[in-house]
């Protein structure tokens, strides 16, 4: 019998990662559903009344279908008719002329950890807990991890931060504990028999093998820029100064979105109001589009004016295409670091879209954001009193942190030699997998 | 649908083909044909795919995808056509190889007859089933008419929906009367029609039967349709007059009867002239084949074990195939020797009858008998109350009250049941007959039946409700008297402790492990929630299932029962269609009196599938009528042991002779009952005898045969479930839909707003299964499967909007390139029916190589920015002159083939003239006689009807004039029959390797 292996999970706010412990390494696992995060799950959960269940990019990928699909109470199953007592149900949400939608996202489930109040949702007759939900997400990491070792693992070190978000003033101690224990029980609820809980900042930095200097890590992710200039000396770490901006992949893609493909789709058009141009433009728009009930006289008077275009935007919307329409602008993005040419390459059923998109034009579109990070990194820089020929090395981590000109830009201004890649979001998760196997191998 | 102009368009009225020319809000489509131009609705218009060769020339390119999922359709829909039986991965079934065997024999035929008479248990509902779903797969049948006894109308129509996606319509005396007020035939009204015996063979309705037209027709229970012989005079009953008009009328014709050997040999010789009229000239001349049936029989047997033979057997068989060049020393000469012993058997191919005993693989019965000691007290109260109703069922019999009598013999049966049901419901009687007391006094109305309770009126507790007001005496005192009995016994029967639920529970903690599934079965509500209550209470976990449980209450007792509980409480309604062959322990915590109820009960567990011995635990007092009940069913009829299917028509009047046993005063004490009991062994002894004497009848070897077994198991399956499921996973996903995996069993189908209005699909997300082993384990999922509405109309999608029929993709399993691949379906139509899926790669030097397609196509990946090379169309050229030699393979092969039916069809034709021929002029010489008797004789009533008779002297000697010339334009139009061979064009790309 081979070993019984043990995990680490890094559960996040938006993303989480799982390192897997064996005997002699580390592995975190490439879990690959996302090509900007290959090793990360986005903590999204989708719940469909039918009792599907869905964590991550799956869970978005599936809401594009049936987010906007609602069931009326009156012809809702969950409610029987009976001749003597009228209406039985168990579904507390029971309106007669109501209804309710099949399915919801769910987010930021970590940030709740610490409400008391959040005890369960209801939905569909159904009571979820708090734990209940967190579970499904570690149980996705788990199923993940346990097909790519062929084991059923059940043992597992999970980070939490020092303090959860919510965990404050002088009820600290109450909400930290709160959080804790309803982890350690999501834990359990995922298939985990033992479970420990680990600091994540201490687990962060167990990989890290540092020689003194300043230290410039940067991550650019989806939708943030954060520096942090760490003074390291007789390895002991000091962050000397922080800085950050709301810019990062989503707002390129919105802009290449503006730029390239708005007047593919006809949103050029008169008549097309600014929020639902706005909204189509990124994935986080469009599942608000998806149920607001202002898209739909907007998609048939598209088809109207321009039938290909107008066909062309009401599959997006209603035809199941959105989450590979986004991804196609995402990939043809992540294509221009590796070439000089892409294509947005957007097939459905009702028609193709095919863009194409240079590298010179991503480095225009691109620009102005770029503009504004390498401002916070001249910030950071000057906040420590250091000029960049005194900076040791620089950690770039984050999907963003892969566009070309973005690299260029580092390079040009430390020096090649010192920039290097960090796997975004790998760093608690690989801590957390060797607090694992110290704990159980 | 919405066409584009340019659009190649096929008018649905004629067939003509055009193309769209414009497009008016008003008028619809312009179409314009080779006659000139028309508007036209868009419903009835359908759009063609274009032509390949077009499409590349035009560089008119689709999505790589599209074109992948198009093929992937057109190869599932080919397989599921022209696989060998792809009714099998159609049917939520696991089929044993003999259900396989019987469906493939019957299915090799050129027309669908045959008489199935396997055992009970066997399944020969799902024979039938398989036969159809294959017949449907190969569209053969559209319209199907399914006779059955009325009380299993139900049971038939939700086993053909469950198992095979078969919607059958129940046509009863009130939706007829509905569907046929518009003067039209309301058999017409729809193609699949399940009724009842009973109700078809009224003449109203039989003459609109036959009119309505059917390709298939079932009779289950077919010993019921009968026609006897008495002395010399034949007569039918109406169920055979009505299948003797269809035999003729239909193609397909499938008689299920589980005891074809307990009929009168003149009756089943009826059977088989309804399935192949005219098999033998006369029923002497059946008789005289039957008698050498044995011997046949005999020497199959002993060619299918011909390496145990000895020497000396060996050279006696090789001398009884002396005239057949064949060498039995070699597995193909035995082989052939068994196709020689088929087509000298006469009815080998129309009757197939399996044994459980031939079958194999079936697990034994282990009954096991407890007797529950009552203490005195209890006895004593059991047989106070045994007297009570007795002495009220005699009266009752005297004054000829038989709701009474049914009351009481149901009481009867509730006290043996358990204290709490028989206590209950005569606590609801004292309540009942107290309001009669207080309201009316003495003057009672009789026909009161407000208390119908609602639920599943085969609950017999139900039926005991609804008749528990009736009263015996109608006068005060009477009553008044009857309540005071009623309340002492209640009372007493109040303060008992109940002995028999002690002892269950005993036995079960003793005798069955923790891990154990049980089944307790009951006949009463009120036992089943008195044990429910007492179980719990001894900390185990129970589910219930009833008649009164809607559809999902009771899948989703199944599913906890399978997953978590241990113990299920069962009533007879409740169970009925249900099957729990995962567990084999069963307990009767009482006894039904009628023994197919009891086998029934059994059959829910010792059925296929079934890995372990079925033990069964029998719950009998001591000293009571439930020791002598479990004593007849046991030892008398062995119901315990072996099944007792065949002894159906027998076993009919045991439940009267057990009731007699129970009530009548004097078998308590005499030996009359010994004789009611022995009379019944000995019923039963001749009829096991009969059974063995006739097996014979149907040379079952042939329908078992290992050699045929076993190159079907070699036959892979073109397409199975896994690549359907990977087909709908594609497909949903390109056309805006999802199938995930779901937590809770099977997958989950989502459908997005836009996919759910193009597929016309009622709701947005599904559950099912696409495995039929795992759709066995969940019945309550839709099973995911060709013929199921939604897969059905996925599988449509890429073929009928606008395909991609050209395209540029890459293919891993391909190398270097380019090439040009071209997919054909070449199939033959008419009686020979064949059909091959053709898949050419042709290189830039006019190489072209050639595979038949058996496994599904991949999608393959799109190739950007290609352009159709200048060399595709010779390459089509070329590919196309390679396949016309495939087409001439398969021209000689079908016409050979359409030969051999032919000649078959022309020699089944002249029998069935002959038959006819003979019939007919047997009728003239009987109405002749009696024309000349009665012309002479001086009976008023013999006069008046010879007119009539006269008058269809004279029909019948028209039709015998005409028999001949029908015969011979029946043949002629036969031999116009063409069984041809076409080639389609699906697809073709430019093709790059990986």
């Amino acid at each position: 019998m081979s070993t019984q292996l043990a995990y680490g999970i890094d559960f996040g706010t938006t993303n989480s990662s799982i390192a897997i412990a064996h005997p002699e390494r580390i592995e975190v696992l490439q879990i690959g559903e996302d090509r900007a995060m290959p090793f990360s799950l986005s903590s999204i959960l989708y719940l469909h009344r039918d009792g599907l269940r869905l964590a991550g990019a799956d869970a978005t990928d599936q809401f594009t279908i049936t987010g906007n699909q609602s069931t009326k109470c009156r012809n809702c199953a969950l409610v029987t008719r009976t001749r003597k007592f009228g209406y039985e149900t168990d579904c507390k949400q029971y309106d007669r002329r109501g209804g309710c939608l099949d399915s919801r996202l769910m987010s930021d489930l970590k940030s709740e950890l610490t409400d008391q109040s959040f005890k369960k949702t209801h939905s569909w007759a159904k009571d979820y807990e708090l734990e209940d939900l967190v579970s499904f997400v570690l149980r996705q990491l788990k199923s993940y991890a346990d097909r790519h070792t062929g084991q059923n693992v059940n043992r597992a070190v999970i980070g939490h931060p020092i303090a959860f978000v919510g965990a404050e003033g002088d009820q600290f101690d109450e909400r930290q504990g709160l959080a804790e224990n309803r982890l350690l029980d999501a834990a359990r609820r995922a298939g985990f028999k033992e479970v420990e809980l680990y600091p994540e900042p201490v687990a962060a930095v167990l990989d890290e093998v540092v020689h003194d200097g300043y230290l410039v890590a940067v991550d650019f992710g989806g939708g943030t820029f954060d520096i942090a200039v760490t003074s390291i000396s007789a390895g002991e770490g000091e962050v000397v100064s922080m800085d950050g901006a709301a810019v990062g992949g989503s707002l390129f893609d919105r802009r290449i979105f503006d730029e390239k493909v708005a007047s593919q789709l006809g949103l050029h058009l008169q008549g097309v109001p600014n929020w639902f141009r706005r909204g189509l433009s990124s994935l986080e728009g469009y599942k608000h589009l998806l149920t607001d009930q202002r898209t739909f006289p907007i998609l048939n008077e598209l088809q109207r004016a321009d039938h290909r275009a107008g066909s062309l935007v009401r599959s997006i919307v209603t035809g199941g295409q959105a989450y590979s329409f986004y991804k196609a602008i995402e990939r043809a993005k992540i294509e221009l670091s590796r070439s000089e040419l892409s294509y947005i390459d957007f097939r459905s059923p009702q028609g193709d879209l095919s863009v194409e998109l240079s590298r010179a034009e991503l480095d225009r579109i691109v620009a102005p954001c770029l503009q504004i990070v390498e401002e916070q990194i001249m910030k950071a820089l000057d906040k420590a009193r250091i000029g960049p020929e005194q900076v040791t090395a620089v950690l770039r981590t984050g999907g963003s942190s892969r566009l070309g000109a973005f690299v260029e830009m580092l390079e040009l201004f430390f020096g090649a030699e010192k920039v290097q890649e960090r796997e975004a979001f790998t760093t608690v998760a690989y801590g957390l997998g060797v607090v694992a196997q110290e704990t159980w191998l | 649908m919405s066409f584009q102009t340019g659009d190649r368009v096929r008018r649905l009225a004629d067939g003509e083909k055009g193309v769209v020319t414009g497009y008016s809000r008003h008028l619809g489509c312009q179409v314009t044909f080779p006659t000139g131009s028309e508007y036209l609705d868009v419903s009835a218009i359908e759009l063609l795919p274009p032509n390949p060769e077009t499409a590349l020339r035009n560089g008119d390119l689709g999505h790589a995808e599209l074109y992948g999922l198009r093929i992937q359709a057109l190869y599932l829909r080919h397989a599921y056509r022209y696989d060998a039986l792809a009714g099998l991965s159609n049917a939520r079934i696991e089929p044993a190889l003999h259900q396989v065997m019987v469906a493939l024999s019957v299915l090799s035929k050129s027309r669908p007859r045959m008489i199935l008479a396997d055992e009970v248990g066997l399944g020969k509902t799902i024979e039938a089933g398989l036969i159809l779903k294959e017949l449907r797969a190969r569209q053969i049948v559209d319209r199907v008419l399914i006779v059955v006894p009325a009380s299993l109308q139900w049971q038939w129509q939700q086993e053909l929906r469950s198992k095979f996606n078969e919607p059958f319509e129940v046509l009863d005396g009130a939706l007829l009367k509905s569907l046929s007020r518009h003067g039209e035939n309301p058999w017409l009204r729809h193609d699949n029609v399940i009724t009842s015996l009973s109700l078809a063979r009224r003449e109203t309705h039989a003459e609109l039967i036959v009119e309505a037209g059917w390709d298939l027709v079932v009779f289950d229970e077919a010993h019921r349709v009968r026609r006897s012989l008495h002395g010399k005079r034949v007569s039918s009953t109406l169920g055979y007059q009505l299948a003797d008009e269809l035999k003729e009328a239909v193609d397909g014709m499938l008689l299920l009867t589980a005891t074809p050997m307990q009929l009168h040999p003149f009756e089943l010789y009826s059977l088989i002239e309804l399935v192949e009229p005219g098999i033998c000239d006369s029923f002497e001349q059946y008789e005289h084949n039957r008698h050498q049936l044995p011997r046949l029989a005999a020497i199959a047997k002993d060619v299918q074990r011909w390496e145990i033979l000895s020497e000396a057997q060996q050279r006696m068989l090789t001398d009884f195939f002396s005239s057949h060049r064949i060498d039995l020393y070699k597995t193909e000469g035995r082989r052939s020797a068994m196709t020689i012993l088929e087509r000298k058997h006469p009815f080998a191919r129309t009757m197939i009858r399996n044994r459980k005993a031939d079958v194999g693989g079936f697990t034994k019965r282990d009954p096991q008998f407890i007797l529950v000691q009552l203490d005195d007290d209890e006895l004593e109260l059991y047989q106070d109350i045994t007297k009570y109703l007795r002495h009220q069922y005699n009266i009752a019999q005297e004054s000829k009250q038989r709701a009474i009598g049914f009351l009481m013999v149901t009481y009867q049966k509730m006290l043996a049941s358990s204290s709490n049901a028989v206590r209950t419901a005569l606590k609801r009687r004292i309540v009942r007959l107290s309001e009669k007391h207080r309201t009316s006094g003495g003057s009672i109305d009789m026909t009161d039946n407000t208390h119908l309770s609602p639920g599943d009126p085969r609950e017999l507790s139900t039926a005991v409700e609804a008749n528990d007001y009736k009263l015996l005496s109608t006068d005060h005192t009477g009553l008044q008297g009857e309540i005071a009995v009623l309340q002492d016994l209640v009372r007493r029967l109040g303060a008992m402790r109940d002995t028999k639920a002690k002892t269950l529970v005993h036995t079960m903690l003793q005798k069955i492990p923790a891990e154990e599934k049980v089944i307790i079965f009951t006949q009463f509500l009120e036992t089943q929630t008195f044990l429910q209550q007492t179980l719990r209470h001894h900390g185990y976990e129970v589910e219930v299932f009833n008649g009164r449980m809607n559809q999902q209450q009771k899948d989703e007792a199944v599913i906890r029962f399978r997953r978590q509980s241990q113990v299920l409480i069962a009533t007879e309604a409740g169970g009925e269609g249900r099957n729990f062959q995962f567990t084999h322990v069963m307990v009767n915590y009482d006894l039904p009196w009628n023994p197919m109820k009891v086998e029934q009960r059994i059959g829910r567990l010792d059925r296929m599938g079934q890995k372990e011995d079925v033990v069964i635990y029998n719950l009998a007092c001591a000293g009571t009528i439930e020791e002598r009940i479990l004593d007849v069913l046991h030892k008398r009829i062995r119901l315990f042991e072996e099944s007792v299917g065949a002894l159906d028509p027998i076993l009919g009047t045991v439940e009267d002779d057990i009731r007699s046993l129970a009530f009548d005063e004097v078998s308590a004490t005499s030996g009359q009952s010994r004789d009611v009991e022995a009379e019944l062994e000995q019923r039963v002894r001749q009829a096991r005898m009969l059974e063995n004497e006739k097996q014979h009848l149907a040379l079952d070897p042939a329908t078992f045969r290992r050699d045929q077994a076993n190159s079907l198991v070699d036959e892979r399956i073109m397409a199975g479930p896994s690549d359907l499921q990977s087909y709908m996973e594609g497909a949903l996903r390109y056309f805006g839909g999802r199938l995930t995996h779901h937590p809770d069993g099977g997958v989950g189908i989502y459908l997005s707003q836009d996919l759910q209005r193009q597929l016309g699909a009622r709701a947005g997300s599904y559950r099912g299964v696409f495995d039929y082993r795992e759709a066995l384990e969940r019945e309550d999922l839709e099973f995911l499967a060709f013929g199921q509405k939604l897969v059905d109309s996925v599988v449509d999608l890429p073929i009928t909007i606008r395909p991609a029929v050209a395209c540029h993709r890459q293919l891993s399993n391909v190398r270097g390139g380019p090439y040009l691949e071209v997919f054909y379906a070449v199939e033959a139509d008419g009686p020979v029916r064949s059909g091959e899926f053709v898949h050419h790669l042709v290189s830039e030097d006019m190489n072209v190589s050639e595979r038949l397609v058996t496994e599904m196509p991949v999608i393959g990946e799109p190739l950007r920015g290609r352009t159709v090379p200048d060399w595709a169309l010779e390459a089509m050229e070329a590919s196309n002159i390679k396949l016309s030699e495939r087409q001439r393979d398969m021209t000689a092969r079908v016409d050979s083939h359409h030969r051999a039916w032919l000649e078959e069809e022309i020699d089944r034709t002249r029998r069935i003239y002959r038959d006819r021929d003979r019939r007919l002029r047997q009728r003239i010489a009987d109405s002749e006689a009696r024309v000349q008797k009665w012309t002479a004789s001086d009976d008023p009533r013999e006069k008046r009807i010879l007119p009539a008779v006269r008058g269809k002297l004279k029909a019948d000697q028209q039709r015998l004039s005409r028999v001949e010339e029908d015969r011979d334009s029946r043949i002629r139009q036969l031999q116009s029959k063409r069984s041809s061979v076409s080639v389609r064009v699906l697809a073709s790309a430019v093709v790059v390797g990986a």
